[in-house]
């Protein structure tokens, strides 16, 4: 077989896949977002104005955008902190890393099961503090991965040279992290939609209104099938998503570029 | 000052294990002692796991239909994704990138975004109300496929050269050469996607009606008839079931984190 044949079929599955599950249908929401889904006539931008109108989803998008602008960068600093406290390798610390690990391997189950204990209520707050519980450890098992990777030698070149142990975090180690300091913030932006698992667990499928995200609202639309809405608001928030992490990303390039 | 930070230590454990104990703790104490903040029952018994193990019929099958999604939806990523990601090294860098550059998009949508799409593609091949419907749209997830390709671009090119100047096929360059490299790429796969199907509610809850499908993670012990014990002993038993997955991984977990966040 030659080698090009045997690349198309390896990769072609997951082209395929990829096609007929996600790329497809998702062009096809596109298209549908224009027209009125009963009568099947074009809409322009009215199936968008509807959506940007209604009261319901402007309180979910606040509510998903205040919980984003709070949760990440505690937890950007808090889970590379830990990794930095962690990051010298003893039986003490490896104890440390487990127990940091626990709340995210702890099932959903578990989990509710604490929080009817700890809270009396299920706010913004009570919600904050779960979900930055449950997912610190993960980030900071990513930032120890890119620590890992800044080679032994500059630290040892730094004592040398008479930096203290701030002066090697600041001056050489976080400037090495700063590719791992995009993927942790990738996965945190990806993940804070999925807060919605830790609401349906704290109070079920009718959340309060300070946590009612952009996942209720979608939901709420599936059951009433308002197809139109549907469509309209996931191509709005698949836009806004992509391109900010896009200019995030060139931001980040951009700056690369100038320190050559 | 050394001593000291050992104590804090020791003292920090305690309390990032805490909640473990306390899930322990509460499924050994009885029924009538559970009041609050108990660390040691006065009167240890082991009546709600020979509850939660013989009575509850739900939980065997719940239970089971979570390790099932996870083993299937684990093994068609992995049978999908490392081949394709291994492919997508060696094909043309202009067709690579529009490739990249769709997989990536697709893997940073949330499913608020996805929920209507995939659920006219279901409906379409006649797969909602069954676990094929929730399994096969993860199968073909973006992210593993990525996760792949950035450890393969990251092994030393030298490698699969040698093997193809010592006369190598292409699939034994694959399968002998690149594979066992990126072994511990594939644990951190493995692991992510435990971590996220495992406590997956989102699609089962809109996708399947027939409760006899649903993973664990939808199980809602509270509004069941069953005691806080056998709710304790649930949760203790599935904490101590993955921590221990996990820790079996962890070590090439992060070894696979750290060869693809090298640049």
């Amino acid at each position: 077989m030659s080698k090009r044949c045997l690349n198309v079929l390896l990769v072609l599955p997951s082209i395929a896949g990829v096609a007929v599950f996600w790329a497809v249908p998702f062009l096809r929401l596109i298209l549908s977002s224009f027209f009125q889904s009963q009568t099947g006539a074009w809409n322009g931008f009215g199936n968008y104005m509807d959506v940007m109108g209604s009261q319901s989803f402007r309180l979910a998008a606040a509510n998903t955008l205040k919980f984003m602008l709070i949760s990440i960068p505690v937890m950007l600093v808090l889970s590379l902190a830990i990794a930095v406290f962690l990051s010298e390798k003893s039986i003490l610390n490896m104890w440390l890393k487990e127990g940091v690990i626990l709340p995210l391997v702890m099932p959903a189950a578990a989990v509710s099961v604490f929080c009817g204990i700890l809270f009396d209520s299920s706010g913004f707050e009570e919600l904050l503090f779960i979900y930055i519980w449950k997912y610190t450890g993960l980030y900071m098992l990513v930032w120890l991965s890119g620590i890992a990777n800044v080679p032994l030698e500059l630290k040892d070149a730094a004592y040398l040279d008479g930096a203290g142990e701030f002066r090697y975090i600041k001056d050489i180690l976080l400037p090495n992290l700063k590719q791992v300091g995009f993927i942790c913030f990738v996965f945190m932006f990806i993940n804070s939609f999925k807060v919605f698992r830790e609401i349906y667990l704290m109070t079920g499928s009718y959340p309060d209104e300070n946590i009612y995200m952009l996942q209720h609202i979608f939901n709420n639309w599936f059951k009433e099938f308002s197809v139109d809405k549907m469509s309209a608001g996931a191509v709005l928030s698949a836009v806004s998503i992509l391109l900010f992490l896009l200019a995030v990303f060139m931001l980040l390039d951009k700056g690369r570029r100038r320190d050559g | 000052m050394k001593r000291a930070g050992k104590g804090m230590k020791l003292l920090l454990i305690f309390v990032l294990f805490y909640p473990l104990l306390f899930l322990l703790a509460g499924s050994l104490t009885g029924e009538m002692e559970i009041s609050g903040w108990v660390l040691f029952p006065q009167y240890p018994t082991a009546v709600s796991y020979v509850e939660l193990l013989f009575d509850i019929p739900e939980f065997y099958v719940l239970f089971w239909n979570s390790v099932s999604y996870v083993i299937c939806i684990i093994a068609g990523q992995l049978a999908i994704a490392v081949p394709a990601a291994w492919a997508l090294t060696n094909i043309r860098p202009a067709l690579r990138k529009v490739i990249i550059v769709a997989d990536i998009a697709v893997a940073v949508l949330p499913f608020q975004v996805r929920m209507l799409p995939e659920y006219l593609v279901l409906k379409d091949l006649n797969l909602l109300d069954c676990p094929a419907g929730i399994i096969l749209p993860e199968v073909f997830s973006a992210l593993p496929v990525l996760i792949m390709y950035y450890s393969f671009s990251n092994q030393p090119k030298a490698l699969k050269e040698s093997a193809r100047v010592d006369g190598a096929t292409e699939f034994q360059v694959f399968y002998k050469v690149s594979l066992p490299v990126a072994v511990p790429a594939i644990a951190t796969c493995v692991i992510l996607a435990l971590l996220e199907y495992w406590n997956m509610i989102e699609q089962p809850l809109m996708f399947i009606k027939n409760k006899s499908y649903w993973p664990l993670a939808l199980f809602s012990p509270g509004d069941a008839e069953y005691g806080m014990g056998v709710v304790f002993a649930m949760a203790f038993f599935l904490s101590v079931f993955v921590l221990l997955i996990f820790m079996l991984l962890q070590k090439y977990f992060e070894e696979g984190l750290s060869t693809i966040s090298k640049e």
